[in-house]
């Protein structure tokens, strides 16, 4: 019995062995792409039809403050239909200058729109996959976004599928600025859907409520696209940095359409 | 028969897990119903039909995850060879004690070293994520406990199903 649960023991460390072997080695590619192609829309289905369930029972409770909310909104939308005419005068006037002094337009991005199939099992990693591959365009490295905020990076690309990791994952760390003063630090994923600004000298001062933006630095990602706001700021005396805990702006557990930047 | 159903269940669990869960949760917390019933099947199942769910579930649960690949496959097959190694043959005398121990070990020792993988190879490990596993791990141990006699009943259920079969 002890010999067979040995036998047993040793073949499951060579399966896993050689999984990972191969894995790295680039030859399952194709299996978990097929993997991903047949549960992907089925997937779809089910966040989907989770997300409209949440959103229905949301509303029921909400109906009032649904109408107050409505009331208040239509006075931000005229607010901002104002400033967004300002802007594009801006905008016109900005391209006018840049093409003046010869400057790459680095706002032109293409993008691919995609739903998201699956979230990730673990609850602890934040990465979702989503319903288009390399054969819509999909290559590893483009941005994610949603709602024209930052969500994350696609890691895996299959042929009709992609992994995408969150910015709110622990592996994540992106070089970043605060909007209006232009601080820098950097913003990693922290376990539970939170987003924390380290590496900020302890001189400077930070305001909360203040946006905190990509910085571009790297290349990794585009320079000015939001990460979250400052909540929390975090000062040790016996630190040489300061950290600012981040509230994201976009809902992470419940996202269903994203945006993916192509690079022109 | 039994194999089809149990198919289903891991099937619609998964689901479950990587959309539903994910916005119906408990203050960002909820339980891993697929670890759950890999457990049981772990317990309940004869060991080629427990080895092989695990390695499907665990390659299935992997590829969509983020990652460390493997992890779901060494998970699930050591639970099936833990769950043998300590339970006799016969696993229709598995008692309620050592049903509901190894309930709650599975958790802790998959989210234990899931913490301690992201702990040495991401930049910062802040005692909020500590707190964060502690409750998710509990999270799931109470959910895991909470079905344990609808569990229990189902593979009975199953297993009267079978017998049913056979007889006929």
């Amino acid at each position: 019995m002890k010999k067979v649960s040995f036998l047993i023991f040793f073949s499951i460390i060579i399966i896993i062995g050689s999984l990972l072997f191969f894995r790295s080695k680039g030859s399952f590619s194709s299996i978990d792409s097929g993997i991903t192609r047949i549960t992907a829309p089925i997937g779809v289905i089910f966040s989907s039809s989770a997300s409209g369930l949440s959103s229905f029972f949301g509303n029921l409770g909400n109906i009032g403050n649904i109408q107050r909310e409505n009331k208040s909104l239509r006075e931000k939308i005229n607010r901002l239909e104002a400033e967004k005419a300002k802007m594009s005068q801006l905008v016109k006037e900005n391209e006018a200058l840049r093409k003046d002094l010869n400057f790459k337009n680095d706002s032109g991005y293409e993008t691919v729109m995609a739903r998201v199939s699956f979230f990730d099992p673990t609850n602890v990693r934040a990465s979702i996959v989503v319903n288009k591959g390399v054969k819509d365009g999909l290559y590893s490295g483009m941005v994610a976004t949603s709602e024209g905020i930052l969500v994350g990076k696609v890691t895996d690309v299959y042929d009709r599928t992609a992994k995408i990791i969150l910015i709110t994952d622990p592996f994540s760390s992106i070089p970043s600025i605060t909007q209006t003063f232009g601080i820098a630090g950097l913003t990693q994923g922290q376990v539970g859907t939170g987003l924390i600004m380290s590496q900020i000298p302890q001189e400077v001062i930070l305001k909360k409520g203040e946006n905190v933006v990509t910085s571009g630095l790297g290349g990794d990602y585009p320079k000015g696209l939001i990460l979250g706001r400052i909540e929390n700021i975090t000062k040790k005396n016996n630190s040489m940095f300061q950290s600012a805990s981040l509230r994201p702006l976009v809902d992470f557990n419940s996202l269903e359409w994203i945006q993916l930047i192509k690079e022109k | 028969m039994t194999i089809l159903l149990n198919i289903s269940i891991i099937l619609v669990s998964i689901y479950l897990q990587t959309s539903f869960l994910k916005i119906f949760n408990i203050s960002v917390f909820y339980p891993n119903i697929v670890l759950i019933f890999i457990i049981s099947i772990a317990l309940f199942r004869k060991n080629y039909e427990a080895y092989a769910f695990a390695f499907c579930t665990g390659l299935l649960m992997d590829t969509i995850s983020a990652g460390p690949y493997g992890f779901h496959i060494a998970i699930f097959m050591l639970t099936v060879f833990v769950s043998n190694l300590l339970f006799s043959e016969d696993k229709a005398l598995v008692s309620n004690v050592a049903f509901v121990a190894f309930q709650v070990a599975i958790p802790i020792f998959f989210y234990t070293s899931l913490a301690i993988y992201i702990a040495m190879n991401s930049g910062s490990f802040p005692f909020s994520s500590v707190t964060f596993f502690l409750i998710q791990g509990a999270v799931t141990v109470v959910f895991s406990l909470a079905m344990a006699p609808f569990v229990r009943r189902l593979f009975d259920w199953e297993d009267t199903l079978d017998e049913r079969r056979k007889v006929r």
